[in-house]
């Protein structure tokens, strides 16, 4: 195929005019094998719901997830029903808020890396919405994982320091290897 | 390439020039809102009312002198601005011990400018608290995540009114400076001072904080380099400590010292398109005009056109 060679300039030229959506958050990223390093769990699940409340210090509102195990990709899932804590949240028509935190939807299916909260059973995720993964299941096809929390957060690369790209689709069973391969090491 | 996406492409070129701000909204889906209706983040001032808002730092927490002095002087940069145009001071209060920070449901609130410098995963097993939640009030030691350098943490309710805004300062993982030069040296992933210790400026407190300042105003991140709100601090940096002219436009065009507060009357666009924008932050309609009028006398938009 041939193109005018003035094209690339000028999808460049367009790339670096139109400003992206405004952020409020920055981050190094996190690839599946530091997330797997860092986490001591990493489980596929359902959400089951959520609930938003004051913490112990009655200062900092923060939201508790219930999950469904469907499947431990790495460590051990002791029990079928997990809970993690993540800051923020809203409480009676107040709203804190802390921009690169992983959001849950009930219903919604996830692959999560987590690590502990304490000695109890609740964990948190680890590197925030980077370590949350939606399952997208498209018709008649493959299953595929897509981080989705990233909205307004600017991920950038952990050694260039440049912004990554856009977020992509990786197949769930491509996600699956990576994890075991991170975790046999 | 149909028409009225060159319509749109002008809009969002229009929303881009060199004296631009982003304006922070409420969370859409904490308050069961399209996010082209979430309110835009402010402090609640009458109209020609000079609004107040106390700003107290914490001692400890490797915070010294300088650094309170930097924090002061971040303060006295937005206070400067608001002096010129806006109906917003900060009113610095002394120093205090008290290094809780977070909403207090019974007030009266304080916005908090706290420093960590150690990190709860490296005090091993934590007793009496739950990482992620109150560790860093029980045991006084930065309870997030290691690659964030600073958090401006709001309260505030779904119409966007600001109850509290503190900012957390991670010490821990990052170098706290105050020098003004000379900026540190690259090597490998990291930035030294030619000398050691803190003798050049790797992370400038004045600059970390004039920022954050920014959000605690409701202010949001903007994808412009040279602007105080520019997410993005590289090590060495200073050039924050300065408010760009879109930073000090806000403070003119929002919090107007003539006028009311100026909450959200200008939906976002699509995010697919551009950023969101809050109240004055551009004129998209003259450029759109401008390219449409030129897309109309070229032989092939028109055919494009058909």
């Amino acid at each position: 195929m041939v193109s005018s060679p003035r094209a690339p300039f000028c999808l460049m030229l367009l790339a670096c005019l139109i400003p992206s959506q405004g952020r409020a958050s920055t981050a190094l990223d996190l690839s599946v094998e530091e997330l797997t390093l860092r986490a001591g769990r990493v489980v596929r699940a359902r959400v089951v719901g959520t609930g938003a409340r004051w913490s112990a210090g009655g200062r900092r509102i923060v939201t508790e997830t219930r999950l469904e195990v469907l499947e431990a990709l790495a460590g051990e899932a002791r029990s079928r029903e997990l809970r993690v804590v993540q800051p923020g949240g809203a409480v009676d028509g107040l709203v804190q808020e802390v921009i690169g935190a992983a959001q849950f939807s009930p219903g919604e299916e996830v692959v999560v890396f987590l690590e502990p909260a304490g000695a109890g059973p609740t964990s948190r995720v680890v590197g925030m919405a980077l370590g949350k993964f939606r399952v997208l299941r498209p018709d008649g096809k493959a299953a595929q994982v897509r981080r989705d929390g990233l909205e307004r957060v600017r991920v950038l690369h952990p050694m260039t320091h440049r912004p990554q790209g856009p977020e992509r689709a990786l197949s769930l069973d491509a996600l699956r290897a990576q994890i075991r391969a991170a975790g046999e090491r | 390439m149909s028409s009225l996406a060159w319509v749109l492409i002008a809009g969002v070129l229009g929303q881009a020039p060199e004296a631009s701000y982003v304006r922070r909204r409420v969370d859409a889906a904490a308050c069961e809102v399209p996010s082209s209706k979430a309110a835009c983040l402010h402090w609640e001032a009458g109209p020609g009312e000079v609004r107040t808002l106390p700003v107290q730092q914490a001692t400890g927490g490797g915070a010294d002198g300088e650094m309170h002095a930097a924090v002061s002087r971040s303060l006295a940069t937005w206070n400067e601005a608001f002096a010129a145009c806006g109906q917003l001071t900060f009113e610095e209060r002394a120093p205090t011990g008290d290094r809780r920070f977070g909403y207090a449901q019974d007030g009266p609130n304080v916005s908090s400018v706290v420093f960590f410098d150690r990190a709860c995963r490296d005090l091993g097993q934590l007793e009496g608290c739950t990482p992620g939640e109150d560790c860093d009030l029980v045991h006084d030691c930065w309870d997030h995540d290691d690659r964030f350098l600073a958090l401006t943490l709001p309260t505030y309710d779904c119409a966007g009114r600001l109850l509290d805004s503190d900012v957390v300062v991670n010490g821990a993982d990052f170098t706290l400076t105050t020098v003004d030069a000379p900026a540190c040296q690259p090597a490998l992933d990291v930035c030294l001072c030619p000398g050691g210790g803190t003798s050049c400026v790797i992370t400038d407190v004045e600059n970390t904080l004039t920022h954050e300042l920014g959000h605690v105003v409701g202010l949001d991140h903007i994808q412009l380099a040279g602007s105080t709100m520019s997410p993005w601090a590289s090590p060495g940096e200073t050039d924050k400590r300065v408010l760009d002219p879109g930073t000090r436009a806000f403070v003119c065009e929002v919090y107007p010292a003539d006028g009311p507060v100026q909450t959200c009357v200008v939906p976002p666009l699509d995010a697919e398109l551009g950023r969101s924008v809050g109240c004055g932050a551009g004129t998209p309609l003259l450029p759109a005009s401008l390219l449409w009028w030129w897309r109309r006398r070229r032989p092939c938009a028109r055919r494009s056109m058909r």
